[in-house]
């Protein structure tokens, strides 16, 4: 009887107590360990970050300077006026266009006078005083807007290269300003002592010796610009000066300051720069990086896995390349601190380095984030995505390093000349730019061959 | 140690996790996850089974029919934890999870029968079900 009256009573209550077990075992159980899955991340994230840092520190050059630009610098402008600068600066008529010079220049005027990113701002005409030495005349905006559209009136000599640059740089690090300095540079040493030809590399690199001391950088920044006048060339045989009409002839800007305030002048001031450029002395050793394991946009081949499941930057893989399927992955870099130059994916395809320890492994392709990859979250913060494969794993751990070599560009030696007597048939070239550049150069002897380096450590995978 | 024992588990049957940069969630969670889900919602069917139905409530699921609809109970959802477990974390849904979900409901069926011979003698009508060995009461 009890048994039957229990049979009846409960057995509706059996049933649902059997669907809620069900249930709970389904949802319930599940629901609270996945949320310990996602409270777990945060703090072996967080210990990852600084042992990575610390890692970063120690490989990174201890003179790095952190790459991220400043928000608002100060400006000292220097215009070389002499008479070989006159050409660029030919009097304005109604029916003339501005010369390339003229346009960038005004451009460049205007925003260091009016744009949000320059605190403090002083123009100066570099000349010379008569005997040589260089002469820095600060002037308003308005004499040096005049200047560069009206061209230049007096008749003023050149000064030597390293005096000009020696003076602009000592009166800058006084102000605690970015030197911007926009010359011909052509070199035009003191008749009295010929002798400056031969030693042009040395004497740069004393001139701005107060940059290596004082932490400084140097962007060099070059475009031609037709030239209307008068030219004199370094060389004075056979012609001591040359009537050109229009031929291009180069002008350079030098940017020179601490890293960060001269990464604003690039790329905030001037913007649009002209395809030469060349940089001395930056160094970035630590932009973010990360192996890209999980991203739809970027998957993986063979067996190759984050060490770290949790870590929101990959910076360590398990992997093991197999007989037919070798493995490759993406390692991802925010080059934008870059200059822009250096982002370029043909540039950087084509002087990327990998070096390897612990097995083979080469480069693949080289791509610039695209808007779909900035959709992406984990993606979004990158600028480039360098495909890595390897073949073959001889040790139980080793590293991948992606690394840019610094290297003299190559339009360096092409705008490079012996003899500047004739612009005419050579133009665009500027008499021993290559001297000039590898006196910059002595001065950052001793900083990281590297632009940037980033390294992946990884382990073989055993089980 | 669980994780390393679950992973040692269903890698043996499975072989590595597939696609491979998702193994270490497999081997930290996924696998860990199915693998406790799986043992306690076997023990939690036998225990009602045999002591819920057939010892407290006395219903009348004491017949072999009824062992076995609650072994393929046990068996549909050891076959829906795997792939709830790879959906629920952003694991990119592979042949392999299916492979995976087959293994731990043929993994269910064993457990089922194992938990089953263990606690059915406590059971009153039931202790006799799916066979009277290895018990003579």
């Amino acid at each position: 009887m009890k048994s039957d009256y229990m049979f009846n009573k409960q057995r509706t209550a059996g049933t649902l107590v059997l669907w809620l077990m069900i249930v709970l075992a389904g949802t319930g159980c599940y629901t609270k360990k996945s949320q310990e899955e996602e409270t777990a991340p945060e703090p072996k994230s967080e210990s990852a970050a600084p042992a990575a840092t610390g890692a970063e520190a120690t490989e990174a050059p201890p003179a790095a300077t952190p790459p991220s630009a400043k928000a608002k610098v100060d400006v000292d402008l220097y215009l070389e006026v002499s008479n070989g600068m006159k050409g660029f600066m030919p009097p304005p008529a109604a029916d003339k266009k501005p010369t390339v010079f003229q346009s960038r220049l005004n451009k460049l005027l205007s925003e260091v006078e009016d744009g949000i990113y320059v605190d403090s701002k002083r123009y100066y005409l570099a000349k010379e005083d008569g005997q040589g030495q260089p002469v820095l005349e600060s002037v308003s905006y308005g004499t040096l807007k005049n200047t560069i559209t009206s061209g230049i009136k007096a008749d003023v000599r050149g000064t030597p290269l390293p005096a000009m640059l020696q003076a602009a740089l000592a009166n800058s690090i006084k102000g605690g300003a970015v030197s911007v300095i926009v010359s011909d540079f052509i070199h035009g040493p003191d008749p009295n002592n010929p002798g400056q030809f031969l030693s042009l590399d040395s004497d740069i690199r004393s001139s701005l010796k107060q940059a290596e001391h004082k932490n400084l950088v140097v962007a060099v920044l070059a475009d031609a610009s037709p030239f209307y006048g008068s030219y004199y060339p370094a060389v004075k045989k056979p012609a001591t000066k040359q009537n050109l009409t229009g031929q291009e002839v180069p002008f350079y800007t030098w940017v020179i300051g601490p890293q960060a305030e001269v990464q604003t002048v690039i790329n905030k001031v001037l913007r649009n720069l002209p395809a030469q450029q060349a940089y001395f002395g930056f160094s970035y050793g630590a932009v973010p990086y990360s192996a890209i394991l999980k991203a739809k946009a970027f998957k993986p081949q063979g067996v190759v896995y984050c060490t770290s499941r949790t870590a929101q930057v990959c910076t360590s893989v398990n992997l093991i390349p197999e007989k037919g399927a070798p493995v490759a992955f993406d390692i991802a870099l925010d080059l934008s601190q870059l200059p822009a130059s250096m982002q370029e994916a043909a540039y950087l395809k084509k002087h990327l380095q990998l070096t390897v320890t612990g097995g083979k492994a080469a480069i693949g392709t080289v791509v610039a984030a695209t808007p779909d990859t900035r959709a992406v979250p984990e993606l979004a913060t990158y600028t480039h995505f360098v495909r890595v494969t390897v073949t073959q794993v001889t040790a139980a751990t080793g590293t991948l390093t992606v690394q840019l070599p610094s290297v003299v560009p190559a339009w360096i030696p092409q705008w490079s000349t012996q003899n500047d007597n004739n612009p005419a048939a050579a133009p665009r070239k500027t008499y021993q730019l290559q001297k000039i550049v590898e006196g910059l150069q002595a001065l950052y002897r001793d900083k990281s061959e590297q632009v940037f380096t980033a390294t992946i450590k990884f382990n073989k995978e055993t089980n | 140690m669980i994780q390393n024992f679950f992973s040692g588990l269903y890698e043996l049957f499975l072989g590595r996790p597939m696609p491979a940069n998702f193994t270490q969630d497999y081997r930290e969670v996924i696998f860990p996850n199915t693998g406790l889900l799986l043992l306690v919602i076997s023990l939690a069917l036998v225990v009602l089974y045999y002591y819920v139905f057939n010892r407290v409530m006395s219903t009348g699921f004491y017949k072999p029919k009824h062992w076995f609809i609650m072994l393929i109970l046990n068996a549909v959802i050891a076959f829906a934890v795997p792939i709830m477990q790879v959906n629920g974390n952003g694991v990119e849904t592979h042949s392999y999870t299916y492979t995976f979900a087959f293994v731990n409901a043929v993994l269910s069926l064993v457990l089922f029968f194992v938990f089953s011979l263990l606690l059915k003698k406590g059971s009153v009508q039931a202790w006799t079900t799916p066979m009277r060995w290895p018990h003579s009461r």
